[in-house]
């Protein structure tokens, strides 16, 4: 561990048990490197362990469509001022449906407000990045405004596990002072 | 336009897959609804949507209304004023109007999905949530999988009922035929009785010939002996000394023809 921020562990370096969660992530999110993220965690593997799974379980799993969760991240993220996270969910919020794309100047991170984009989409992204960037406090309205655009209580459970994984994210990562993976940055010049 | 309906499916292509995959994976109609109640509001925007499915006249639906889901079944003669229009012309319907403030609209819309099957999808919205041009190629492949899936589920339901009672014809058919096994054994049973009774028959009658043979043949014998006789001898002699012994003899084959008759009616 280097002064104020966390080493970072490559897969060559890592231990057998690190390898298998190293390649587990880059299986789930379907990238083919490991994300700076959880290699600054390495050097602890039951944490990594741990962090992945909820990550994964929260993020990459449920009902509710990947990419609003992807889109509430990248707002919080981005709000705050988290490089880290803010540019990696920007991509892969944008990396969606990209086999059916064919017009790339647009990105779904620059125009949420698009009428591309349906109401209920809207509604989860505004009130959840809001109970996340006011420490879990939300207004009595919200939860009548989440079930009256049609998520039912599981889905709303799904929704508000996003405020309490991007804060989880956004601390790691500024903690660690990780830096944009290169990767991350190629490929964002790729949309 | 087309860079518009592009930059649709690229946000809502993973909800697009989500629900393809969650269709696929049901086989009942109940099923296939939950799934919609849940998955729609990620494709498209909606107050209240129809689902119809219509077959020879009748129709199977799924309705969503705000959170709740309701499914019916009944005939296209109780379709709504716009909806039996489309039915009838096949061209699609919009009718607008204000709430206040809230622009509002209720769309409609007929395919065909089969050689006579159809679907109808009617929606109303209203502002903020409301329905534009641009979602109806994502309302279109809605149709597709959902109509595909009703149709395997139709047809799923019909192997099934198929199966049920071709299970039933042979359960009755075992059953027959172990009533057919029961009948055979028991006529095998009474013609072994029946069997049983003539062989004893048989051997009994075999025997009373053979006794009446013997008590006939003896008096009989008797009788042709003593006839012989007489050949040799005068008759004054004949009738003294051996007409009372022939009439010994009559009397006793009289006596055996007697008994025979006796126990012949016996045995019958």
């Amino acid at each position: 561990m280097s002064n104020n921020s966390f080493s970072l562990i490559s897969f060559e370096d890592a231990s057998p048990e690190v390898q298998l969660i190293y390649d587990d992530t880059r299986n789930t999110l379907g990238i083919p490197f490991v994300l700076n993220w959880f290699k600054c965690q390495a050097n602890n593997p039951t944490l990594l362990q741990g962090n992945w799974t909820k990550l994964k379980s929260t993020l990459c799993e449920g009902q509710v469509p990947n990419i609003i969760k992807q889109l509430i991240i990248y707002k919080v993220s981005d709000h705050r001022q988290c490089n880290y996270c803010a540019a990696a969910h920007k991509v892969f919020a944008n990396m969606m449906g990209k086999s059916l794309n064919e017009d790339t100047s647009f990105l779904i991170t620059d125009d949420m407000d698009s009428d591309s984009v349906p109401e209920s989409y809207k509604v989860a992204i505004r009130v959840v990045s809001e109970a996340a960037l006011n420490d879990g406090q939300i207004e009595n309205g919200d939860f009548e405004e989440l079930r009256k655009a049609g998520f039912t209580d599981s889905e709303i459970q799904e929704l508000f596990a996003q405020a309490d994984l991007v804060n989880m994210l956004n601390t790691i990562a500024n903690i660690s002072g990780i830096k944009i993976d290169a990767e991350i940055v190629e490929l964002s010049n790729t949309l | 336009m087309a860079i518009e309906t592009n930059i649709h499916y690229k946000i809502l292509f993973d909800a697009m897959a989500n629900f393809s995959i969650s269709a696929y994976k049901v086989d009942r109609f109940e099923e296939l609804a939950d799934i919609m109640a849940r998955q729609l509001k990620y494709l498209f925007n909606f107050q209240n949507f129809k689902y119809f499915h219509i077959d020879n006249g009748f129709f199977q639906s799924v309705h969503l209304d705000q959170d709740k889901c309701y499914l019916t079944e009944g005939n296209v003669t109780d379709f709504e004023e716009d909806e039996m229009e489309t039915f009838q012309t096949n061209i699609p319907f919009l009718r607008q109007w204000t709430e206040g403030q809230e622009n509002c609209e209720k769309r409609g819309w007929k395919f065909l999905v089969g050689d006579d099957s159809y679907t109808m999808i009617t929606l109303t919205s209203m502002d903020p949530k409301l329905f534009t041009t641009r979602y109806i190629p994502i309302l279109r492949l809605v149709n597709e999988v959902v109509s595909s899936k009703i149709r395997n589920i139709k047809l799923l339901s019909l192997l099934n009922t198929k199966n049920t009672e071709l299970a039933k014809a042979t359960q009755e058919l075992q059953i027959q035929n172990k009533k057919i096994e029961s009948l055979i054994k028991e006529q095998e049973k009474i013609i072994n009785t029946r069997t049983r009774d003539l062989t004893n028959s048989n051997r009994k009658l075999t025997s009373l010939i053979q006794f009446n043979a013997h008590q006939i043949r003896e008096p009989l014998t008797r009788i042709l002996s003593l006839i012989e006789i007489k050949n040799d001898m005068d008759d004054k002699e004949f009738i003294s000394d051996f007409l009372p012994m022939i009439e010994i003899s009559v009397t006793d084959l009289d006596n055996s023809i007697q008994e025979i008759i006796k126990t012949s009616e016996i045995l019958s």
